[in-house]
């Protein structure tokens, strides 16, 4: 319980930061003032509008007074919409989600398989296949393998949607892309992590002991060797997070990624901070989970602090 | 009755720097109920003797080229896959050198112990714990540890949970590889006591593996000596204690303050054990041995039986 309490303050001194870099980031961006107001706005106006905005104020209130506000659940107004972009967030959130989601159970599905597959045979021809797969998905950018798969899938075989979302087979691209790009990482990382356990004495005293090699295998390695894929989620979830923005681009998907892309480029600042502040947070649960779920698995690290 | 016979065992071992002959012609008996001694200087082949017993020698790479390993009769380098899981635990087990490896850590004692006891005896859960508590107890060990996590005891309490858990599926062979080896000094003494004890208790054969000759002198009943993939000599623990023939083990109980005297200083064995990857011609000692002739070096030592228990391989014996 220690462990985890630890890791709850760990997150949200995280989220603090978070929060200092989106502001300090979306205030040295320029004034804003000047987007919000047309160029023939007198002097006047320009003063009126700064001291509503509170912008005259020292930083640290400033600081204060966004803070408040996006804890009221206040993220401002999108300058090109003039919806409130907690709105505009809200209404694209569960698609990311739901393609965040289905692309980690896919990923985890995928390591478990070919990451065991190849540590058990290494050295096999499976084994270099699978390490060869692997080493493609990490090194082709992600844009790259998308245009291929639409090609390939979506224009010659016509068997998947290209774009948009509603039904499964929608999601059966971006998420499955999306899944194997961060599987990749998780594969090697989980062939070289069993690899070691295999070798390990309590997996010789198992098999010593009499026990089946799928009880070796899926019981005691398994566990082990996951263990540190766990532990190195957080890398895992930063790739996620930036990989969806470029597939929902590709794909069309209607979530956070694409409306993120799109106030990029027409400079929507509250719309983009208001993004990168709860994509953050996400991220930081995610890895948070993920803790939770190590400790669930290691006892030592249940017991440590 | 003999429960293992190992016979004229050639094992090789294939790594990229090419073949190293790790057991050469190895031959010996265990009987039901005694406790068997394998001593030798580390690399000599002890280990890689104990894992081709338990027919785990194809996972290390380690090729049997000639020779059989008779366990009640059966060759256990023919065992198949199935009987070999059989085998393994259930009639022909192991003590391995170090408690804090051999068990995984992400499991409790007693989820492992059940399941080994329910892998080898048709049980239920209930039933399996009972006979988890009973084989702990005669260890020594308390109820409450059983609920831990390996991490959370100490060497000595886990290698005695190994042995409760070895012994719960009362094997016929037990192979102690080193088990004292890792533990603290204070209780290395303590475990041997209690191993012992359990060995006639329980009515099984030991395979007891180690370097240290006061061990190996004070557990044991016979005695093998092996040197560079060989034995050199075999018998009883008075026959190696108080006549010990080869010039090898001569030089290890002289290196060994074995009477418990203080000396001023140890003697040592001049030299170093050779090279595996060479097959030897002659004797494996000779480049070592004060009394080596040139036919040491050229060609094998006979056997030579000294008394019904008592054999030794060298070439000087014989000629006398």
């Amino acid at each position: 319980m220690r462990y985890l309490a630890k890791k709850i303050i760990e997150a949200l001194i995280t989220i603090f930061i978070v929060t200092i870099i989106v502001f300090l980031a979306i205030h040295s961006s320029g004034d804003p003032i000047n987007s919000l107001l047309p160029d023939s706005a007198t002097e006047a106006q320009r003063q009126e509008l700064t001291e509503k905005l509170g912008l005259d104020r020292p930083l640290v209130e400033q600081y204060g007074r966004f803070v408040k506000d996006a804890l009221s659940g206040d993220l401002g107004t999108s300058y090109t919409s003039k919806r409130p972009v907690l709105e505009m967030i809200a209404e694209k959130l569960p698609y990311t989600f739901e393609l965040a989601l289905v692309a980690i159970i896919i990923a985890f599905i995928v390591t478990i398989i070919f990451g065991s597959l190849a540590a058990i045979w290494k050295n096999t021809i499976l084994d270099r296949i699978i390490l060869a797969i692997a080493a493609f998905f990490k090194a082709s950018p992600i844009f790259f393998i998308a245009i291929l798969a639409v090609q390939l899938l979506g224009v010659k075989l016509r068997v998947l949607p290209v774009a948009g979302a509603g039904t499964p087979l929608h999601l059966v691209m971006p998420a499955g892309l999306l899944g194997l790009a961060i599987a990749s990482d998780m594969t090697t990382l989980l062939r070289s992590n069993m690899i070691a356990v295999l070798e390990s004495d309590f997996i010789k005293f198992g098999r010593l002991r009499g026990l089946p090699e799928y009880k070796v295998i899926l019981k005691h390695a398994l566990r082990n060797s996951f263990s540190s894929v766990l532990a190195l989620s957080s890398f895992i979830f930063a790739s996620l997070i930036s990989g969806s923005i470029v597939v929902e681009t590709i794909f069309a998907w209607p979530g956070v990624g694409i409306l993120s892309y799109n106030s990029v480029i027409s400079r929507d600042f509250p719309v983009v901070q208001g993004i990168v502040l709860i994509l953050s947070i996400l991220t930081i649960l995610l890895s948070f989970t993920m803790d939770a779920l190590l400790a669930m698995l290691d006892p030592r690290i249940r017991k440590s602090v | 009755m003999n429960i293992l016979e190992v016979k004229n065992l050639v094992s090789q071992l294939n790594t990229e720097d090419g073949v190293l002959h790790i057991i050469n012609d190895v031959s010996f008996a265990v009987k039901e109920d005694e406790c068997f001694g394998i001593i030798g200087e580390s690399g000599c082949g002890k280990t890689m003797t104990s894992m081709s017993i338990l027919g785990y020698s194809d996972r290390i790479g380690l090729k049997a080229v000639s020779g059989e390993i008779l366990f009640k009769g059966e060759d256990v380098l023919k065992f198949s896959k199935k009987r070999l899981r059989e085998y393994n635990g259930k009639e022909a087990a192991i003590i391995l050198q170090d408690p804090m490896q051999a068990l995984d850590p992400l499991f409790t004692i007693k989820d492992q112990m059940i399941e080994t006891i329910r892998r080898h005896q048709k049980v239920s859960k209930k039933e399996a714990e009972k006979i988890m508590i009973e084989t702990a107890e005669s260890l020594s060990v308390a109820k409450e540890k059983l609920n831990c996590y390996p991490h959370q005891l100490s060497g000595g309490m886990l290698q005695r949970i190994v042995g409760a858990m070895v012994l719960s599926c009362r094997p016929k062979l037990i192979i102690a590889d080193e088990p004292t080896t890792a533990l603290d000094v204070t209780i290395q003494l303590q475990y041997l006591k209690l191993l012992k004890r359990l060995q006639k208790e329980y009515h099984t054969a030991l395979i007891f593996i180690s370097h240290d000759i006061k061990v190996i002198s004070m557990m044991c009943d016979r005695i093998a000596v092996m040197y560079a993939g060989e034995i050199v000599e075999t018998g009883t623990r008075d026959d190696l204690f108080y006549h010990p023939k080869h010039p090898y083990t001569q030089a290890l109980f002289k290196a060994t303050n074995i009477d418990g005297n203080i000396r001023e200083r140890y003697e040592t064995i001049d030299g170093a054990p050779p090279n595996l990857k060479e097959e030897i011609a002659g004797c494996p000692f000779a480049e070592r041995c004060q009394y080596a002739t040139d036919a040491c070096i050229s060609g094998k030592p006979e056997v030579v039986k000294i008394n019904d228990e008592h054999t030794v391989k060298c070439r000087r014996i014989a000629d006398e």
